[in-house]
């Protein structure tokens, strides 16, 4: 029970990470178009980022430094602040998305007014991650959340080809355009390894007290949480290519995957998709703007961490609530929060290689992690994942033009 | 997004947030205002010199199409789960409403369509429009939202048949 309870920051990274607003749309959209062609890509992302978070949990656990702290250091000033800006826009404009989805989700279960639903969500969510401590919010947005798990019991509901699904895990393309498949594969791809998710793990690392002899929850963590996160979008995309594919829908709302779990389920299937998705989408907030107080407290040396009393930690408890604030100005505007997110990916593109690379090299470095240092399959995995970090930075801003997002 | 839609876009949506459109343009993604006013004024030129013929290309033709026999086939989709019971009045309500925001946005862009197939698109669109409109209103009215799902279904029919002949 007690190792069950701890894998809370995993679940929560994961589901932030896999299936947050953006990435509710996109894999449900990744079916809808191209079917269970892109299931492998989902494989190769989240074996990339449980290579990484077991890194930065290793380190976080030995050394008792978060992702930031280690930017900063080994990236220097200039290259640190320039990610460290890069991250807070993209950690900004993802909360503003965040909350926008929670009002949505908000709306589709109350029929209220949705800049009320925006105001009341923000507050909301203030409150609770006023209140509770580090790991009940840990627990209630990770564990509630997976009422998401309702799309898995659809997607086997809908009763697809499963030997077509099977061969969905081999990579390849067989249908469509060459671009608009390429684009799916990098957008998976870097919706798997964003750069928030690690900052909040290894930020949760050492919020959970994490030491040496939390190595192995470290691992069965990473590995039980983003599998859980990649699990869910395989489901999405599984009910997508059978529901809205034949149907020639192109899913733009949020609604939409919820609408898959109703057909398939009934009304139960909505209320727990719905559900699922309110905690998953408001944990992703929580994620974000925890996220952004982390980098900034890290960045410069301030008192960190929801473990500390407000006034103990002030800086930091004004930051995360001053980008809920400005998450909540931008929401009001009324602009499209699923569309928020594909601008967060040009400020990504800075973000990704700087957040990534200081993992690996202190994870590898002996004066830090003594004999808990990268083996040698962590660093050949650590590479090759960096080469691909690199290559989704370079391509991602083309092909979203390319392709007119996605669009064709 | 054509640079156009960057300015019409500060406009606010009362009931949710607007529409998805598509896609950023270069313009908008790298600059800021001042570089999305420039874009909106080049396209405004832009369009000026076509003479208002053509004003949709056959390939923005073809992915309105696309779009709104999307939003027809979901409309389909969820007033047929309404009519059997199977969803929510406010959840019936809240998403046709979102649909019937995008296809409103797309009849008003087909509304420029000057040739034949452009027109009937357009009309389409509108039934999809209207049906999207009485499906969000039809509470719990299982006889009209299994008229409307049946009227949906042939709306998506007929424009996936006239978006293959674009």
């Amino acid at each position: 029970m007690k190792q069950f309870l701890q894998i809370a920051l995993g679940i929560l990274s994961a589901i932030g990470g896999f299936v947050d607003i953006g990435d509710l749309v996109f894999n449900t959209q990744a079916g809808a178009t191209f079917g269970f062609q892109l299931l492998w890509v989902v494989v190769v992302g989240v074996v990339g980022i449980i290579v990484y978070s077991e890194m930065c949990g290793r380190v976080a656990a030995i050394s008792k430094r978060p992702v930031f702290d280690l930017v900063r250091e080994r990236a220097g000033f200039g290259a640190g602040l320039g990610t460290l800006i890069a991250s807070e826009v993209v950690n900004l404009m993802t909360c503003a998305a965040e909350v926008g989805g929670v009002a949505i989700v908000l709306q589709l279960l109350s029929g209220l007014p949705y800049r009320f639903l925006i105001g009341l969500g923000v507050v909301g969510i203030v409150v609770v991650s006023w209140v509770l401590p580090f790991e009940w919010l840990e627990r209630l947005f990770g564990y509630v959340g997976l009422c998401l798990l309702v799309f898995a019991v659809a997607a086997v509901k809908v009763g697809p080809s499963w030997g077509q699904v099977a061969h969905g895990f081999v990579p390849g393309m067989h249908t469509g355009s060459h671009l608009v498949f390429l684009y799916f594969v990098v957008g998976l791809l870097g919706a798997a390894l964003t750069p928030y998710e690690v900052y909040f793990y290894s930020s949760g690392a050492v919020e959970d007290a994490w030491g040496r002899e939390d190595l192995r929850i470290n691992k069965i963590t990473s590995v039980i949480g983003y599998g859980l996160g990649a699990f869910l979008s395989f489901s999405l995309m599984i009910l997508a290519a059978v529901l809205f594919l034949p149907r020639g829908i192109n899913p733009q709302f949020l609604g939409t995957p919820a609408l898959g779990a109703q057909d398939a389920l009934g009304k139960i299937g909505l209320l727990l998709a719905l559900v699922g998705i309110l905690f998953a989408v408001g944990g992703a907030a929580i994620e974000t703007s925890f996220s952004g107080a982390y980098n900034l407290a890290q960045f410069f040396g301030w008192q960190w961490g929801k473990r500390e009393r407000p006034g103990g930690a002030p800086r930091f408890a004004l930051t995360w609530i001053v980008i809920f604030a400005l998450a909540l100005a931008i929401v009001m505007t009324g602009y499209d929060p699923v569309k928020l997110t594909e601008y967060s990916v040009i400020f990504s593109v800075v973000a990704l290689p700087l957040t990534f690379l200081p993992i690996l090299l202190v994870a590898n470095d002996p004066a830090y992690m003594g004999d808990s240092r990268n083996g040698r399959a962590s660093n050949v995995l650590g590479v090759l994942y960096f080469v691909l970090i690199l290559a989704i930075s370079i391509s991602a801003i083309p092909l979203l033009l390319l392709t007119n997002g996605g669009q064709g | 997004m054509p640079p156009l839609q960057v300015l019409v876009s500060v406009t606010f949506v009362e009931e949710g947030p607007r529409p998805p459109t598509e896609a950023p343009t270069a313009a908008m993604l790298i600059a800021g205002r001042p570089g999305r006013l420039a874009a909106a004024l080049a396209a405004v030129l832009l369009l000026a010199g076509c003479g208002g013929q053509g004003m949709l290309s056959k390939k923005a033709l073809s992915q309105e199409a696309k779009g709104v026999q999307s939003l027809a086939s979901e409309g389909t989709l969820l007033a047929d789960d309404a009519a059997r019971g199977r969803s929510t009045s406010t959840f019936t309500r809240i998403h046709a409403r979102f649909l019937e925001q995008a296809a409103r946005s797309s009849r008003a862009k087909l509304a420029r369509g000057q040739t034949p197939k452009g027109r009937r698109l357009a009309q389409l669109a509108a039934r999809v429009n209207s049906d999207l409109e009485r499906l969000s209103r039809s509470g719990s009215d299982h006889a009209t939202q299994r008229r409307l799902q049946q009227d949906l279904a042939q709306a998506a029919d007929a424009i996936s048949k006239l978006g293959k002949s674009l």
